[in-house]
């Protein structure tokens, strides 16, 4: 802390509303009420955060659901403060050939698990995020801030790469109806064919 | 901010935004409040209230190189902020190459996409 700055706050403000016990004094209530969590690892607080990951032949699901103070550390770093939600899809890779075409009826939770044979890819093909609240997170693809309530989703594929993507939550009686094929081998280049 | 924290913050945003991207996106971004954005796609955003975008970036290639084949059937509904039913199908290389010579293929996804 500046003491120049602390103690030119003194002398127009009582030594109780320095900057940093002001700060205390609004986080440790909110701890008190609200809790805090961290994605994988610190205070999980019940019912208040939530993981769960739903692996399948046809799409790895992470979903995410905070409330309070959280922070984030998988594909991002984030600090949020209010209701957080957060959907990752993860496609599998498959030989050439397989795509979402044959079985894009499938659903994640009612296909055959069976994660020793499924290879997921890296990189999620799909983020949905959802934040009611304050919210700054960094990744290695962008910087993001905002406050108020935001809804974003993101498709993103390696242009490398052959995929076929399906994406279905118009039916509440289904579910979330989801096929993501990414197949491993570099996509031709038409132009050196020719 | 003072000048330091402005520099270093421009540091940081313009070696992420010089990298070359390698992706094919697609986004659907609402949001009501503020809003700021850098991405290594290389779109920026700084928004105040309420704001809706729908974006794609495609990677460049070069002259005359193909920049990627992509076949989509997009069924998207927004009614508000946490209500938004999609349904669609996305390909992209080789399957995009296929279900282009597959006029039947096509028509049962399209029904599929919007039939619900």
């Amino acid at each position: 802390m500046n003491l120049k700055a602390s103690q030119g706050t003194k002398l127009s403000l009582p030594l109780f509303f320095t900057k940093a016990r002001f700060l205390l004094c609004l986080l440790i209530p909110h701890f008190a009420l609200a809790g805090c969590s961290f994605n994988s690892f610190g205070l999980p607080i019940h019912e208040l955060y939530s993981e769960e990951s739903d692996e399948s032949l046809t799409a790895k699901v992470v979903r995410t659901r905070a409330k309070g103070l959280h922070f984030e550390t998988r594909e991002s770093l984030g600090i949020y403060f209010g209701v957080y939600e957060r959907e990752l899809i993860y496609p599998t890779k498959r030989q050439a050939n397989e795509g979402c075409l044959p079985d894009f009826s499938s659903a994640p939770r009612n296909s055959t698990r069976s994660n020793t044979l499924a290879a997921y890819h890296d990189e999620p093909i799909q983020m949905t995020t959802k934040l009611y609240g304050v919210g700054l997170s960094a990744s290695l693809y962008e910087v993001t801030g905002a406050v108020g309530a935001s809804h974003k989703r993101v498709v993103r594929v390696p242009s490398q790469k052959s995929f076929s993507f399906f994406y279905d939550n118009t039916n509440s009686d289904l579910g979330t109806v989801i096929c993501a094929v990414v197949w491993p081998e570099a996509k031709k280049d038409v132009s050196n064919e020719q | 901010m003072n000048n330091k924290h402005f520099a270093c913050m421009a540091v940081i945003i313009g070696s992420l935004s010089g990298c070359a991207s390698k992706h094919l996106v697609y986004v659907q971004d609402t949001s009501f409040g503020l809003t700021f954005g850098v991405s290594t796609e290389g779109t920026q955003k700084l928004s105040l209230g309420y704001d809706r975008d729908v974006y794609s970036v495609v990677p460049k290639k070069g002259d005359g190189k193909e920049a990627m084949s992509l076949f989509s059937i997009n069924n998207v509904e927004v009614e508000g902020l946490d209500d938004m039913t999609v349904s669609e199908f996305v390909a992209g290389g080789e399957p995009a190459k296929r279900l282009a010579k597959e006029p039947n293929a096509v028509n049962a996804l399209r029904t599929k996409v919007y039939s619900d």
